[in-house]
């Protein structure tokens, strides 16, 4: 089934490994706090995804986050779209990609 | 306005519906599709939810995801980005679910309630999803707000501020730094199950000695005075997809991690300690840090995130005085996110007037089914299941005696329980008294071998002729100590030594005069029960202490090991056959084990569960 999204996956690795100098390190211990302040305050948000043009502005806030997503911007879209949840081919219950919880990992 | 909330698509799927301010009902998925933590969509919650308050699905005008998707997605990019080379896990693992469900959630919403232009659909983020469900339901006006947990979007704790209808976040840490996930690497590290295994591995540390505290310290995280720290993510893999930990984690501790099953050895055992030590340290600071910063004027403390159920810190944040007050919400992981956007939208999107309970608003976290009287003699007439009805002036009564004559009954009574703790309605319970008891419920009825001991309900008003505790602790959040006078001595270290580190051994020897409920360390997980919060159960331990002395009960979650809590008549009637409880009660119906019809069991039950 995830074979349908192979190409968008190679397209997100490779980006991952042309940005590889993002690494985070260990921030300078000489600061007094690793608080990070609240930037908004917006935390309650209409959602409301229903085509294409909505994926597109949805995709245009995500880059504005961060200019790094503007190589990828085409990939997030059509990724989206590919998988986007049909209410004709799926049924409540019927969740394909609902794998037994891993128990190595804090699925997040 | 009817607003219902939901969480789904991690762990632990949940549902609350809210209508005008009131919380009439909430229940987790794993409850009713018998897969514990489940994470799916959780239709079987809605519609219980949508049941208990008379709606149909298209009477709902407000559905709120307590996640935002967004930001989940950022994360993910970032996280892949973080990976560079190593990134292949982190895409492979994630790709579908973040592409699919949970980009598209409104459309999982409108599949599950129909679409219904007139519905509008919200998403709050994690941890004001946690934060409102810590505070809204407090009964205070005023309060701290301290989320902590492995990870929402990108924050890993915050501290907010709640004033009447309004909350606001002052800071976070984020992702990776996270606390949660710092204590599920542990877990994992010594061979537990992520998530469902972390109250084993705090159940583990009164074994050992903190011999490693500072080693984290010095490797693992750089905590700052104010409780702010991040992790040095040399040691750690879960940022790359794939374990929690790595070899270099592995060398640090003396070897691999244990494999699950196996022995528990005194590594395992200190690592829990120092880990248990370091995770109270932090969340002491930053509730220090929380009150000089915020509340000076303030004195209660609100708390939700997945490492609020650390009952064990909880009892030294209560210990530290800083705050006077403190109420932690009993649904604390992510089900209470369901809860706490619901609230947000409640107060925050439909203006609803905050009406503050004195004794909360949570309603004993009793928020789940229940089944009538009626409704339990046609379901056990229709099998020919044998019991005893019995009125209501003589049903407590009954309970109580078998409970004096050593039996172990499963009370299935009132609504199911929301959150992770059973809390006298879908509870197993026997006489804390006995010394044989913890042995018994672990080898006959649990099937476990645990380390653990059960956790005690007692009397409100009897409470500090047990435990050193004097506060409500209705939702067995907190851990105290037996009081000394109770206590038998006895020398863990020693002991240990003794049975070369076989603490099933010493787990089994008398530390009190209620000994199932008393841990090594002489500490209890505490549920302090009262006739305003739970009538039936309060009257039953009232009537066992009027024939025995004793307000002390033992009660452990109605289940067996790696089953979710009963929820359904079903569910609990299967659990009393196959196990080796003696009684069941059916609200006021009573079944005997001997008069029951044999039980045929059509399926290999003791493999329908994964362990935990």
């Amino acid at each position: 089934m995830a074979y349908k999204n192979n190409f968008e996956k190679e397209k997100l690795y490779q980006w991952a490994c042309d940005n590889d100098d993002f690494r985070e390190v260990l921030k300078d211990k000489n600061v007094d706090s690793y608080f990070e302040i609240k930037d908004h305050e917006n935390y309650l948000r209409e959602y409301k995804i229903e085509n294409a043009k909505d994926v597109r502005l949805l995709v245009e806030e995500l880059c504005n986050t961060n200019r790094r997503y503007e190589d990828i911007k085409k990939v997030i879209t059509v990724a989206a779209l590919k998988n986007r949840v049909e209410q004709n081919n799926r049924e409540v219950g019927n969740d394909e990609y609902q794998e037994a919880l891993p128990t190595f990992i804090y699925n997040f | 306005m009817r607003i219902l909330g939901l969480s789904a698509l991690y762990h632990d799927a949940a549902a609350a519906i809210v209508v005008d301010g009131d919380i009439v009902a909430a229940a987790q998925e794993e409850r009713f599709t018998r897969k514990k933590h489940d994470k799916s969509i959780p239709i079987n919650a809605v519609n219980y939810c949508l049941t208990e308050a008379k709606l149909n699905k298209e009477d709902v005008d407000l559905v709120v995801y307590y996640d935002n998707p967004v930001l989940t997605l950022d994360r993910y990019l970032n996280n892949i980005l973080m990976s560079g080379k190593d990134s292949k896990e982190v895409i492979e693992r994630n790709f579908e679910s973040m592409f699919s469900q949970k980009l598209w959630v409104n459309k999982e919403i409108d599949i599950l309630l129909g679409e219904n232009p007139k519905r509008k659909c919200m998403v709050c983020e994690h941890h004001m999803s946690h934060a409102a469900s810590a505070f809204y339901p407090s009964p205070y006006e005023k309060a701290i707000i301290l989320t902590v947990d492995g990870v929402g979007e990108w924050a890993t704790t915050t501290i907010g501020v709640g004033d009447g209808k309004n909350i606001e976040i002052k800071e976070e840490i984020r992702f990776p730094h996270s606390l949660g996930l710092l204590y599920s690497a542990f877990t994992y590290f010594c061979g537990f199950k992520v998530n469902s295994g972390d109250y084993k591995f705090m159940g583990l540390a009164p074994y050992g000695e903190p011999i490693y505290e500072q080693l984290i310290k010095k490797e693992l995280m750089d905590i700052k005075e104010d409780g702010s720290f991040r992790l040095n993510m040399d040691y750690f893999d879960y940022q790359n997809g794939r374990t929690m930990t790595n070899e270099k984690f592995a060398c640090l501790f003396g070897g691999p991690k244990r494999e699950p099953e196996t022995e528990i050895t005194k590594r395992e055992m200190d690592i829990a300690a120092s880990a248990q030590k370091v995770v109270e340290e932090v969340l002491v600071k930053l509730v220090k840090h929380a009150k000089q910063e915020y509340g000076q004027k303030i004195d209660n403390l609100v708390m939700a995130g997945g490492v609020a159920l650390n009952c064990v810190a909880n009892g030294k944040i209560l210990n530290s005085n800083i705050f006077k007050n403190l109420w932690i919400q009993p649904a604390a992981g992510d089900a209470g996110g369901a809860l706490g956007c619901a609230l947000y939208a409640t107060y925050i999107y439909a203006g609803s007037k905050r009406i503050i309970n004195v004794n909360d608003s949570q309603k004993g976290s009793y928020l789940g089914p229940k089944y009538s009287n009626d409704e339990i003699r046609q379901w056990l007439n229709e099998r020919a299941y044998q019991y005893e009805y019995y009125e209501e002036k003589d049903i407590y009564t009954k309970i109580a005696e078998c409970l004096a004559q050593q039996k172990v009954i499963g009370l299935f009574q009132g609504r199911m329980e929301f959150g992770p703790r059973a809390l006298g309605n879908r509870s197993i319970i026997a006489d804390a008294r006995s010394e044989e008891m913890q042995t018994k419920l672990n080898l006959k009825i649990k099937y476990r071998e645990s380390f653990r001991p059960f956790a005690p309900s007692v009397l409100y008003e009897d409470v500090q002729n047990y435990f050193e505790l004097n506060i409500e602790s209705p939702y067995m959040l907190v851990v105290e100590n037996v009081i000394t006078e109770r206590r038998i001595d006895q020398n863990v270290k020693k002991e240990l030594k003794k049975y070369h580190d076989n603490m099933l051994e010493i787990v089994k020897k008398k530390r009190s005069d209620i000994p199932a409920v008393t841990h090594v360390d002489y500490s209890a997980r505490i549920q302090t029960v009262t006739k305003e919060r739970n009538p039936y159960y309060y009257k039953l331990i009232s009537e066992f202490k009027r024939i025995t002395g004793s307000s002390v009960i033992v009660n452990t979650s109605f289940n067996v090991r790696g089953e979710p809590i009963v929820c359904s008549l079903k569910d609990a009637y299967e659990c009393f056959m196959r196990t080796e409880m003696d009684v069941l009660v059916l609200e006021n119906c009573i079944l005997y084990k001997e008069d029951q019809p044999i039980y045929k069991e059509n399926q290999d039950w003791m493999n329908q569960y994964e362990l935990d």
